[in-house]
């Protein structure tokens, strides 16, 4: 007579033979199904991967941009737009530069010209589609405000100078006044551009006055590329 | 070539340096018409005097122009250099225009 805990056992013993001798089917099968189920996870975290590693790269383009343009000076009120020099400049043509960018490229009058974002050549006068009309600083008659290029922390005096044509300032300063050949002035108005550098001081012992000639640094003449800087609306 | 050729050149000579150029109005036209004037009004029969005084006259001209636009200060040497050029190649040219008449 086989008792009830014998009984127990050996329906246990049978249950687990069983589910062993069919389990390896089973098993497989329910690694299939798993596996089924995990993969789309498996794809989206790859998909994650790959987005992320693209938001790494925008991030370090951007930081990129963000180095290149300050760099060259730019912001975003501002673009810097290239344009070759067609011809001007010389002593045919002395105070005016025509380049090669107009209204197609976004150029506008009263636009700056400079020379690689640093030196203040002049301003756009006259806009066509594919060609600008630039005056040239120091045109005859033109009045600008300079300043002094002095250390950061001392603020210089702003000055009038007047144009006596081809690219040449006049500046009456007091004589006391400490300048020597080779001294910068900016422009007060873009105090970021070097407007022209001194290169004859007139005095005479007994004069209030000393008469300084302040001339650009580049010769537009030998001008090929020009930078010209306007403004976004 | 009559006066009225010689007129015609030296008005688009003007003309060309007076739009591309950034002066005031009739900085470079007035003087240019005024030279011609006098290179053919003037009574010698030996043209390069005629265009030599014509000359100076453009010159002068032109350098008072400048004068007065800079407030009564003296133009840079290289826009005087610019104004030598410009009278003197319109000079150049009438003489040469007047020179083949002749011929």
């Amino acid at each position: 007579m086989i008792s009830l805990q014998n009984k127990v056992f050996f329906a246990a013993l049978l249950a687990v033979l069983i589910f062993f001798s069919g389990s390896r089917a089973f098993v497989k099968n329910l690694i299939i199904k798993a596996s089924f189920f995990l993969a789309p996870e498996r794809e989206s975290r790859q998909a994650g991967r790959e987005s992320l590693t693209l938001l790494i790269k925008i991030r370090d383009l951007e930081k990129e941009n963000l180095r290149l343009q300050k760099a060259l000076g730019v912001n975003g009120k501002t673009r810097l737009i290239p344009a070759n020099a067609v011809f001007g400049g010389g002593y045919l043509f002395s105070d005016i530069l025509l380049i090669n960018q107009g209204e197609n490229a976004g150029i506008k009058i009263g636009d700056l010209v400079t020379y690689q974002n640093k030196v203040f050549i002049g301003r756009i006068a006259e806009v066509g589609a594919d060609w600008s009309k630039a005056v040239l600083l120091g045109r005859s008659g033109d009045k600008i405000t300079l300043r002094q290029d002095t250390p950061e922390n001392i603020q210089s005096v702003p000055i009038e100078a007047v144009g006596l044509g081809g690219g040449e300032f006049q500046i009456e300063m007091p004589a006391d006044t400490n300048l020597k050949i080779g001294d910068i002035f900016r422009s007060a108005e873009n105090p970021e551009y070097i407007a022209g550098v001194v290169y004859k001081i007139l005095f005479e012992s007994g004069d209030q006055f000393k008469e300084i000639s302040v001339v650009s640094p580049v010769s537009p003449v030998l001008l090929n590329e020009v930078d010209v800087i306007s403004k976004n609306e | 070539m009559n006066r009225q050729k010689l007129f015609i050149s030296s008005f688009f000579y003007g003309l060309i340096f007076e739009s591309i150029g950034t002066e005031i109005s009739g900085f470079y036209l007035l003087p240019a018409m005024a030279a011609t004037f006098l290179y053919i009004k003037l009574p010698f029969t030996l043209r390069a005097v005629n265009a030599l005084l014509a000359f100076i006259f453009g010159f002068f001209l032109m350098m008072f122009l400048a004068f007065a636009q800079n407030g009564w200060e003296a133009p840079s040497l290289k826009f005087t250099s610019h104004i030598f050029i410009y009278v003197f190649l319109l000079l150049a040219l009438l003489y040469i225009f007047s020179h083949a008449e002749k011929k």
